[in-house]
């Protein structure tokens, strides 16, 4: 079997391939009719099912749509939660207090002052004026002397 | 309020879009599908009336596979159809072919009801010789056509099948080694075989 039939044998498949095929032209005309019904029945069932797959498809979205669209409209109606009141003055104190520091050099100042410790003793302005007063100190006594 | 017109708006837009593509979509099918199902209809009744040795169980098979083509595999490529619609229609013989032997079991039991048991599948009136007198050719094909149905119908079935897909039908070896289920060796070996045996009962009607 070398998948090539000799000539005898395809001159056999030939003559029984038309031997069927003129069995299948010339079929009872009940027959044929039976078989456009059968295709037919085969035809709607698709176009039944996809329409039913069509109709399926927006009408399971249809109701989250309308979930959401309800959900909306509600907060949009009610409204977020107001924000609290004691927040809004104390942001508001805080900024009054930090206008009035700017606009007064005297507060600037003393607030600036880092020198103080928690008791108030600023050590490096009394070791500054020590110092000063030392230094004005020799300057008097040089110039008396000489 | 916004919010929600905007998304009635897009939503209620795009159904009459996508239901007028869905409407194109299923009218192109369904006339792929019809021209399908009309070129294979006869081709297909016949090959199961040779499996069957029955008319109306042939066109309950086809009927059957049309059906279950368009419900399964409307979708796929139409190249694919022919062997997926041979393969189901086979499936179709062999379930009618299993019921009518487990009727004839069932009713082999029941010794009341020989009659319907007894019941030849095939119409008598069918198969008897139409009595108009007829040219000696018709008489001949006729004649011919009842020997190499007597003579498929007795052959195995995968070798049955192997030959009226190929040289009936039409389909190539890889198509019908799809329709089968095997592999293309196995069909040219069951299409060899069936040829073989047909002409050695054949022989005297065409040599």
């Amino acid at each position: 079997m070398n998948g090539e039939p000799d000539p005898a044998s395809a001159e056999f498949a030939r003559r029984t391939r038309e031997l069927l095929e003129a069995s299948a032209a010339s079929l009872p005309a009940r027959t044929r009719s039976r078989l456009t019904r059968a295709r037919y029945a085969a035809l709607g069932q698709h176009a039944a099912g996809r329409a039913a797959g069509g109709r399926a498809l927006w009408q399971r979205w249809l109701p989250a749509g309308a979930v959401s669209a309800a959900v909306l409209v509600m907060l949009l109606l009610l409204g977020g939660p107001p924000p609290p009141p004691q927040q809004a003055s104390v942001t508001g104190a805080a900024g009054g207090d930090d206008l009035e520091l700017l606009a007064d050099h005297d507060a600037l100042a003393l607030a600036q002052d880092q020198g103080a410790d928690a008791n108030g003793v600023d050590y490096e302005f009394y070791a500054w004026a020590v110092g000063a007063a030392q230094e004005e100190a020799g300057n008097s006594g040089a110039g008396v002397g000489t | 309020m916004n919010t929600f017109a905007t998304l009635l708006a897009g939503t209620t837009g795009l159904l009459p879009h996508r239901g007028m593509h869905l409407l194109e979509s299923t009218q192109h099918d369904a006339r792929s599908l019809e021209s399908f199902l009309a070129t294979v209809e006869r081709k297909a009744f016949r090959i199961a009336q040779i499996a069957l040795r029955h008319e109306d169980d042939a066109l309950d098979a086809v009927q059957d596979a049309m059906l279950r083509l368009v419900r399964h595999y409307a979708t796929r490529p139409a190249e694919e159809w022919a062997p997926l619609f041979y393969r189901i229609l086979e499936n179709c013989v062999r379930d009618t072919q299993r019921r009518r032997t487990v009727r004839g079991r069932v009713m082999s039991w029941l010794p009341w009801v020989g009659r319907a048991a007894d019941e030849d599948p095939s119409d008598p009136l069918e198969q008897a010789p139409d009595p108009a007198p007829q040219p000696e050719a018709r008489v001949q094909a006729g004649e011919a056509l009842q020997a190499l149905e007597a003579a498929l119908a007795a052959l195995p079935a995968r070798q049955r099948q192997a030959f009226l897909l190929r040289n009936f039908e039409g389909l190539d070896v890889e198509a019908t080694a799809r329709a089968m289920g095997c592999s293309a060796g196995s069909v040219k070996t069951h299409y060899f075989r069936a040829l073989q045996t047909l002409r050695a009962q054949l022989g005297e009607y065409w040599e």
